[in-house]
Order: C-alpha cells, then sequence, then structure tokens
C-alpha cells in the first residue's frame, strides 16, 4: 500500500471490508467464600462481550482499536477490540445495564460442629476449633430489561469453603471446579436458578486448657 | 557528498515509531567517496542504522566497491532545547503582541507559530555520513534503514460494524488510521505496519535507543529511594518475549 504521510497530520486509509458472523456473548460469573456465602444479596454483574467471525484471510488487529457498531445505519455503541485469534475479533468486556442479576439467601441449613484443638503460642492454652458443613439455598434471579430475548452463561465456580451440591435447573456444562448454565430470557421477562451449596464454616477460639482452669480460679481467689 | 535518498519504505509501529527504508543510486569516483544523507530524523537510532550496498553488476562490483565506514550523530540535547525554547518564545510573543494580521499573513503566522509550538528533539536533524571505497569509476545503489524512536508517528485501526436486521451477521468496514504529528512528511511511500513496541526503559535511569542523553539533575533522598524500589521491581520482572507482528494488507 503506497500513501503520502504528511507532517503533523491524521490519514485514514482504507484496509478491508468484509462480512462477518456477528454474537453476542453474555456472562456472569459467580464465586462466594465462606463469609459471602451467608449474606442476605449480592448484585452480580452480566458481562457482555461481542464476538466478529469474519470472511476471508486472518488479519491480526491490535489490542484497543477502536470498534463501533452500527444498527440501522446509526452508532449505538462505541468500544474497543480486545483480542484477535485467527479470524475471530473479540470486543472488550462490557457491563450490560439491562440484564439485572440478584442473588438472594433462600435457607441456611447449619451442620453439627466438630470440635478438634490445636496448639497456642502458650503453653497453657489451646485453639479450639469448630468445623461444620453448613448446607446454604440460593437463589438467583437475572431480569432481561431489553425488548429481544438474551442468552447467557451464568458460571459458578467453586471455592475451597462453598462446595456445589445441586441446582435447579441442572448445569448444563459439569467441570469441576465450573458448572456452566445457559440461560434463555425472554423480553422483559425473568429468570431463575436455584443453587444449592455447601459450606465449610470453620471458628477458631484460644481457650485455656481445662487443667489449668482451676489453678487459674485459685490464684484468683488468693 | 550531499544525498537526498528517498524514503522507499515506511513500516510504522502501533506503540510509535517504526522502520524507514531509503534508496539512492549513487555514482563513484575511484578512490575514497564520502555521502552525507539529508533529512535524518534526531530520532533516528544510531545503532541500528545500516547500509547495505546493491551492486548493478554484482559478480564485477562486488570486488571494485566496498563500504569502508558509516558514521553517526545526534545533536547536542542542551543545544537544542535551548533553541527550542527560544523559537516558542519568540512565536509566543508574535500571538500576543500583533493584532492586525490580515487572514491570509494569519494563517501563515498559525502555521509557524504551531510548528514552533510542537516542535521537540526528535524533529531536529541528525548526521549519518557514510564512505564507499572505489576500486574504479561506477554506480552503485545504496539501501539505507534506520529505527526512528519518535512515538509521535503511529497507527490505530478502526472498525465499523454494520450488524444487519437478523442480528447474525455484519458488515466489517476496517480502516487504517496513521497519525504523523512529527515534523517529517513521507510522500508516495510504500506503507507497513507492525504490531509492536519499542522498549523504553527511561523510567529506571538508561535511556531509549536514540533518545536524546537524560540531562543531570539533583535527586532527593525520597527519589533516590523511589528509584531504587523501581529498579529492584525491574529486576525482579522477568522480560516478556515481544515479536514484531507484521500486518497482511
Amino acid at each position: 500500500m503506497k500513501a503520502n504521510i504528511p507532517s503533523r497530520k491524521k490519514i485514514k486509509l482504507e484496509w478491508f471490508k468484509t462480512d462477518a458472523d456477528f454474537k453476542i456473548d453474555r456472562k456472569a460469573d459467580i464465586q462466594y467464600n465462606a463469609t459471602s456465602v451467608s449474606n442476605n444479596k449480592h448484585i452480580h454483574d452480566c458481562k457482555i462481550k461481542y464476538v466478529l467471525n469474519k470472511k476471508g484471510e486472518p488479519k491480526e488487529l491490535p489490542s484497543g482499536s477502536p470498534l463501533t457498531l452500527y444498527k440501522g445505519g446509526l452508532p449505538f455503541l462505541f468500544l474497543s477490540t480486545s483480542a484477535t485469534i485467527g479470524n475471530k475479533i473479540l470486543s472488550e468486556e462490557i457491563i450490560d445495564a439491562d440484564i439485572e442479576i440478584n442473588d438472594d439467601i433462600i435457607e441456611i441449613k447449619e451442620g453439627n460442629p466438630k470440635i478438634s484443638f490445636e496448639d497456642a503460642i502458650k503453653p497453657k492454652e489451646h485453639v479450639e476449633v469448630r468445623t461444620r458443613y453448613d448446607e446454604i439455598t440460593r437463589k438467583i434471579t437475572i431480569e432481561n430489561k431489553l425488548s429481544s430475548v438474551i442468552n447467557l452463561v451464568i458460571s459458578f465456580k467453586q471455592t475451597k469453603d462453598v462446595k456445589f451440591i445441586n441446582a435447579e435447573p441442572e448445569p448444563d456444562e459439569d467441570k469441576e471446579p465450573i458448572y456452566n448454565f445457559n440461560i434463555t430470557v425472554p423480553s422483559e421477562e425473568i429468570e431463575k436458578i436455584i443453587l444449592k451449596l455447601q459450606a465449610k464454616i470453620m471458628t477458631r477460639v484460644t481457650k485455656i486448657k481445662p487443667e489449668y482452669i482451676r489453678e487459674e480460679k485459685k490464684n484468683k481467689k488468693i | 557528498m550531499l544525498i537526498d535518498p528517498k524514503v522507499k519504505k515506511l513500516i510504522i509501529f502501533n506503540h510509535g515509531g517504526g522502520i524507514v527504508e531509503r534508496e539512492i543510486k549513487v555514482s563513484l569516483q575511484r578512490g575514497t567517496n564520502e555521502f552525507q544523507i539529508q533529512n535524518i530524523p534526531a530520532s533516528f537510532d544510531p545503532n541500528s542504522a545500516s547500509v547495505k550496498l546493491n551492486y548493478l553488476n554484482p559478480e564485477q562490483d562486488k570486488d571494485l566497491f566496498n563500504l569502508q565506514q558509516t558514521v553517526v550523530s545526534l545533536p547536542d540535547p542542551e543545544t537544542t532545547r535551548q533553541i527550542i525554547n527560544r523559537e516558542k518564545s519568540a512565536a509566543n510573543t508574535i500571538i500576543s503582541q500583533s493584532i492586525d494580521f490580515t487572514r491570509e499573513i494569519r494563517e501563515d503566522i498559525n502555521r509557524l507559530c504551531e510548528a514552533s509550538k510542537y516542535r521537540t528533539y526528535d524533529d531536529m536533524k541528525g548526521a549519518f555520513d557514510f564512505i564507499i571505497n572505489a576500486k574504479k569509476e561506477g554506480e552503485v545503489i545504496v539501501q539505507i534503514q534506520y529505527f526512528i524512536t519518535d512515538l509521535r508517528i503511529r497507527w490505530e485501526t478502526t472498525l465499523n460494524v454494520n450488524v444487519r436486521d437478523d442480528g447474525n451477521s455484519a458488515e466489517l468496514e476496517a480502516y487504517l488510521v496513521v497519525n504523523n504529528q512529527t515534523s517529517f512528511s513521507y510522500e508516495n511511500v510504500e506503507l507497513g505496519f507492525a504490531i509492536f513496541e519499542l522498549p523504553t526503559r527511561q523510567s529506571i535511569g538508561t535511556r531509549a535507543p536514540g533518545s536524546p542523553p537524560m540531562e543531570p539533575t539533583s535527586i532527593n533522598q525520597e527519589q533516590l529511594s523511589g528509584l531504587r524500589n523501581e529498579m529492584m521491581s525491574e529486576l525482579n520482572r522477568m522480560k516478556k518475549t515481544q515479536r514484531m507482528k507484521n500486518l497482511t494488507l
């Protein structure tokens, strides 16, 4: 390609024009820890990404290139590219403000605590470790405020403290520790997922060993 | 002899800078032939500058003409800075004290003042000389290649996606936007575009290739400690590969 590059000027050159398959990827990631799993409410973001699968030979695009989406000849979204993989052009991920994902607690079934002891720093003390496994039920509601039907993937990732038991509906993809739910939400409708989880709750309290408690009391009386 | 080889190819990096390829056919006299290349920006990297001889009759000329040496130098940063500051100050004086320009003069003055406002060290000219030894009279094509580390010349792409009514297909239009804020122009050049970032390590006290030497400054204890931390983190960080990707046009 030949061109004139004048000083202190910006020039625009046509590069390519082609057809492309257009796809919208919506995703929400859900993950809890031992504390957040029992919170009353969480609001999750629905991330949206545009994927273009262009025809013709692959073109390398630098990440962060401006990308403008037009519909009916009018621009409706300004964003930038995040990567190109072969003929696939991926936009950056942004939050879809028209999809609301609320996550509320339904039930907590507390398990029986198992008590074990660990050494403390002081020889007269020990650490009492109470471990219990709670069964927690949470409801995730997805509200589509758009005028068209949407598909999105709710991806639950289990952690060392919060394990997946089951869900209603069942996950479409079960690749432990990730459980994916493919959800379709019609326009202005709400869909829900019920998650049943197991949370490992541990509490640690440093106490005086029982054999030293009397001694302590005697010392106090004196 | 002063020569101005034509810029044949310009490969621009998306993060700024690029590679310039110039070419000229020169006539050689028997003995030592000294040439000085014109219009070399001060942003050129002396270490990467190279001269290659392309012989018209390779078999005969190979033994007759050879490159003896290249000589490169950059303008002094301190002197250049003073000159630029004086020009900027003169431009400000013209703008603040003159009110009765006619339209034609106003445009010329604007152009001059703008040029001085944006001028930096990289807009100055460096020197690139080379010497060719010839055993007899003749001609040779000289190819000159150098990196320019001026980050004010760069490119980016811009994409327009026209989504069709079905919502599953789109028409994709891609444009290349070249932004040249340097004072050098390139006429009818073969353009190349690469995804590449020139290594700059100015933050830890070293400088990018071709950039002017750093000015001595007084550093207080706090700055010194910050600089030390920065250097340590730089040392701990492993270098990543950075391969230049050429764009297929």
